[in-house]
């Protein structure tokens, strides 16, 4: 080519792109979805408008979606989950008898896996970058994708329900979820706001550096309605106060969340008593430092329908009398042993236990 | 309009490098073949000079014609086939060999995009011949030696087929020998038809082959002519401010500098714009 | 004197011998890289099973009909994610390439002027911050907002360079001040949402385990435009390597290239990071290795960056996939590979490679 030519080349590579990429982009936003519909989901997390073909063979991409797909009832349908679901301990039975496959972690979902399973439905988080980038190609296999709520407060939560009420076209039971768990957090409330003076209660997500919920945030709802006040209810988000806030704060009790640090619940609880500044904490003096791990751990942390539980189980440790509860300062798996029954003052006698406690084997 | 055979025309150039004035009211011309030696103190302005002809500076006022052509208005590409620059050296972290080098300097002429073709080939050849660059062929260039080096340098400036060849101290680092072979090969090329532009601080080795000299000082030229009419010691102390003697010896003309003047000695050079 | 006559045409010959050699060797490689792409990934499937699927895949695109599910991980799953990574590897090698010329140092990478920070700090405010934008657009606000901030950072770079002098050390030193700058605004950011922090970190570690078709489409079509562009200009890159007063006389306006040239690996940068995010390595490693295989003519060392490139990458991606668990991130399987072979080529031929 001579030398001359060139500059004509470049605009004709340039004009080839030009025209190539826009007609690329076009191409991929035509959608064809023209399958028969099992149900009708009007608007999911992300605003769309998911016709779901079938709700046989379902994945699910995060560990509290699964959860709430058990408590609708339809945890048979599942086909695929995350590494991390663990609950109800249908998930690990079926995990270990090979009926249900592992598609990859919370941040990493396997498209290949998933496909693999060929499954109808596959449900996922609207917070995460990388489920996003599945519905595409989800989509392409017509596959049916309906996003949920991350979960960031109670609403997201019962917004989620309702989503997947639509999903297994039962309106009625989710309504009937949405209902249990609010009245059940009603009647916690009942009992505990006869107590003018709510307790300081400072959770901790991870103690080194500290990191702990600000207000607004799923898990500082959960002490609010079990009768607690955050004490970092006035930051946002999770914050990383320095330990001399937390001389400031004067917090009568501590929860920490205990699963991922390398010390036991009990070595834990002795460090604290050890430190120089948690140990001159009112938590600390009086004995009201709680480590919760496992499941019990996963109730408060998982933003799903175990959060009830969560709430449950916190009243239960700042007011035990009120519930005639027990509660040991380290809990674990077994949590729900320390679960009183909720009394039902309007009718004067028992409730039911709360829904999940009920499926637990 | 140039004169008939003119091939550079410089006609009252004026340049200035942010305020300071390097060059004032320089003109002169030079005919095909003319071997023009360019001598000045230091800051005088004959790399600027130099600069200006082969397009690199433009001259705020004044134009340079080259073969009737005013550079300020040829291309790039134009000019590069017209005028070719020797630099004084290489720099040493070049990886390629001295073949590919010499390659780089056809680059004007050629056409395609991608390979050379047989016309390219045959100048780098014969300019590789007549360079003696053979046995250096695959040698990468910090491999050479500064004598070779000046060859290589010549080759790829003669590949560029230029009727203008200009070149600055081209012998500063070389000893005796590969000075005089410079020389004597730029006389050549002379001889050839070129019009050979040396700009040195060596007076001696230029006032031996050139056919004319040009002296400048302070931005402007002090006397253009044969080496015998330049080559005075008024002149010499004029400008360089150095008493020096002149002498011809074995038909020679040699200058001799004696010793620098001292402060009461110096007065205002003429030719300044 | 005979002697000459006898070398007329041999140097052209050589070169173009090398090129075809390396180009040869290294479409072969490629190919069977490629295949073996296809055959790789989370999803067990045979050789011989994802040749049929490959085929069936094919063959359905014409006719239309089901996918079976092999077809579909092979054909709508790996097939693109094998385009975009020979597009991201010619990419990158090309643009690494290109900044080398320009800077005329052997330390220097395609993120030099600041457009990895740039597309960072974009994407990081686009996934912390939120969406708020309608769903078939999601997917592309990220890889549209890192080019954007990539080519911006690029551009202030740029201005900041050409403001002080335009020369090669000029714009080393603006792409350091861009950089660190938008660098700690994203350090900022995730630590002022540390439960955001997930998604931008995994964006930044690189990885292709997001490409569908339109981006591999996306990718391959712009990037290899562009590499052929650089292409046309590889003797003029040779050239200017002479420095500005030499190539001047030559008749080239290196400045002028230059910043052109600086554009267009910005833009090859822009367009693989949009999508995969940030791949070190790559465009620093493969140069040099060409560099110490062919020679520092681009005419060569553009094309053979090119395929070097794309099958370092297929390598180091197919190691990520079929890894333990989840995917490595491409980058860190990079420079595991690619440093060790590196090194070994330094060593051994290191003596003829001095720049």
């Amino acid at each position: 080519m001579a030398k001359d030519d060139r500059r004509t080349m470049v605009l004709a590579l340039l004009v080839v792109v030009i025209i190539a990429v826009p007609v690329v982009v076009f191409a991929s936003m035509q959608n064809d979805n023209s399958n028969p519909t099992s149900s009708t989901v009007d608007s999911d997390a992300l605003g769309r408008m998911v016709n779901v073909t079938s709700f046989a063979r379902v994945v699910s991409c995060a560990p509290d979606i699964t959860e709430t797909v058990y408590a609708m009832g339809h945890g048979d349908d599942l086909v695929g989950v995350t590494t991390f679901c663990d609950f109800p301990q249908d998930v690990l039975d079926r995990k270990v008898a090979g009926t249900l496959t592992e598609i990859g972690g919370y941040w990493d979902p396997s498209i290949e896996q998933i496909v693999d399973l060929e499954p109808n439905l596959v449900l996922i988080s609207s917070g995460v970058q990388t489920h996003l980038a599945l519905i595409d190609r989800l989509e392409a296999k017509n596959i049916s994708v309906v996003a949920f709520y991350p979960g960031k407060n109670l609403d997201e939560v019962f917004t989620n329900i309702d989503i997947m009420g639509q999903v297994f076209n039962d309106a009625k039971k989710a309504s009937q979820l949405t209902a249990e768990m609010s009245s059940n957090m009603n009647k916690i409330k009942a009992i505990t706001s006869v107590h003018t003076i709510k307790p300081k209660v400072l959770f901790a997500v991870w103690l080194d550096p500290l990191y702990t919920t600000g207000g607004a945030t799923y898990v500082s709802d959960i002490i609010t309605g079990a009768g607690g006040t955050n004490v970092f209810g006035y930051l946002t988000g999770w914050p990383q106060p320095s330990m001399e806030k937390v001389v400031e704060v004067q917090p009568d009790y501590i929860i920490v969340s205990g699963t991922m640090m390398l010390m036991t619940p009990e070595q834990i609880i002795e460090s604290m008593h050890n430190d120089p500044i948690w140990g001159q904490t009112p938590a600390v003096k009086t004995g009201h430092v709680y480590v919760v791990a496992g499941q019990a751990e996963n109730c408060f942390l998982r933003q799903g329908v175990r959060m009830v539980d969560a709430m449950h189980l916190l009243a239960e440790i700042l007011f035990p009398n009120d519930f005639s509860a027990d509660v040991p300062n380290t809990i674990g798996s077994e949590y729900q042993n320390y679960l009183t029954p909720l009394p039902d003052y309007a009718s004067g006698g028992m409730t039911m236990l709360t829904p999940m406690a009920m499926t637990q084997v | 309009m140039p004169a008939e055979g003119m091939l550079l025309r410089i006609e009252d150039v004026e340049f200035s490098y942010e305020a300071v004035h390097t060059l004032n009211g320089v003109r002169f011309e030079a005919r095909p073949g003319e071997f023009l030696g360019l001598i000045g103190p230091n800051g005088s302005g004959k790399t600027t000079l130099l600069r200006c002809i082969n397009g690199l500076l433009k001259p705020q006022k004044g134009a340079i014609y080259l073969e009737g052509s005013q550079v300020s208005k040829m291309k790039l590409s134009e000019i590069a086939k017209v005028c070719a620059g020797v630099p004084t050296d290489i720099p040493d972290d070049f990886n390629i060999s001295v073949e590919e080098y010499v390659y780089l300097g056809r680059y004007p002429h050629v056409e395609n995009i991608w390979w050379e073709e047989r016309e390219d080939e045959e100048q780098v050849e014969h300019a590789i011949e007549c360079f003696e660059l053979d046995p250096l062929r695959r040698r990468k260039l910090f491999e050479v030696s500064s004598g070779e080096k000046e060859r290589v340098l010549l080759a790829k400036a003669v590949v560029q087929e230029p009727k203008v060849l200009l070149v600055d101290e081209p012998s500063a680092h070389l000893d005796l020998k590969f000075k005089l072979e410079v020389m004597e090969r730029l006389h050549e090329l002379s001889r050839r038809g070129i019009t050979v532009i040396v700009a040195s601080h060596d007076i001696n080795l230029l006032i031996k082959y050139c056919d004319r000299v040009i002296i400048m000082k302070n931005g402007g030229i002090v006397k253009c002519g044969s080496p015998e009419e330049v080559m005075t010691p008024e002149l010499i102390r004029d400008v360089y401010e150095v008493e020096a003697v002149v002498v011809r010896e074995d038909g020679e003309l040699v200058a001799v500098p004696k010793r620098p003047l001292r402060e009461g000695e110096k007065r205002c050079a003429p030719g300044k714009g | 004197m005979g002697q000459s006559e006898k070398m007329e045409g041999q140097t052209t010959k050589r070169t173009k011998k090398r090129l075809y050699l390396i180009m040869l060797l290294g479409s072969v490689s490629l190919f069977v890289l490629f295949i073996l792409y296809l055959s790789t990934g989370q999803v067990k499937l045979g050789f011989v099973e994802s040749m049929q699927a490959l085929v069936g895949y094919l063959g359905k695109l014409f006719s239309g009909g089901e996918l079976t599910t092999s077809e579909f991980i092979v054909g709508e799953i790996r097939l693109p994610r094998a385009i975009a990574v020979i597009g991201v590897g010619i990419a990158l090698s090309v643009a690494g390439a290109i900044m080398q010329a320009m800077i005329r140092n052997p330390l220097v990478d395609p993120y030099i002027t600041g457009t990895s920070s740039g597309a960072a700090v974009a994407a990081t405010v686009v996934m912390v911050i939120g969406f708020g934008i309608t769903s078939s657009l999601l997917d592309f606000a990220v890889p549209i907002a890192a080019f954007v901030g990539a080519m911006a950072a690029f551009f202030f770079t740029m201005s900041l360079a050409e403001a002080s002098g335009g020369r090669a050390l000029n714009y080393v030193l603006a792409g350091i001040v861009t950089g660190t700058a938008l660098s700690s605004v994203t350090t900022l950011l995730l630590t002022s949402f540390p439960t955001e922090v997930q998604d931008p970190l995994f964006w930044m570690f690189g990885s292709f385990n997001q490409i569908d078709w339109t981006k591999a489409l996306l990718i391959i079509l712009p990037s290899l435009v562009m590499c052929l562009i650089a292409l046309l200009y590889a003797r003029e890159l040779n050239v200017i390597l002479l420095g500005h007063e030499q190539s001047y006389q030559l008749g080239i306006d290196s400045r002028r290239l230059r910043r052109w040239m600086m554009v267009l690996a910005a833009m090859l940068t822009a367009v693989a990071v949009a999508f995969v995010g940030i791949i070190g390595f790559l465009g620093l490693i493969v140069p040099h290795i060409c560099r110490i295989m062919v020679g520092s003519d681009h005419r060569l060392l553009l094309p053979a960056s090119m395929i070097i490139g794309a099958n370092v990458l297929l390598v180091a991606d197919i190691i990520c996939k079929t890894a333990t668990g989840g995917e490595l991130p491409v980058g860190a399987v990079i420079a595991l590979v690619g440093a060790p072979f590196f090194g070994y080529l330094l060593v051994r031929k290191g003596r003829e490679y001095a720049g």
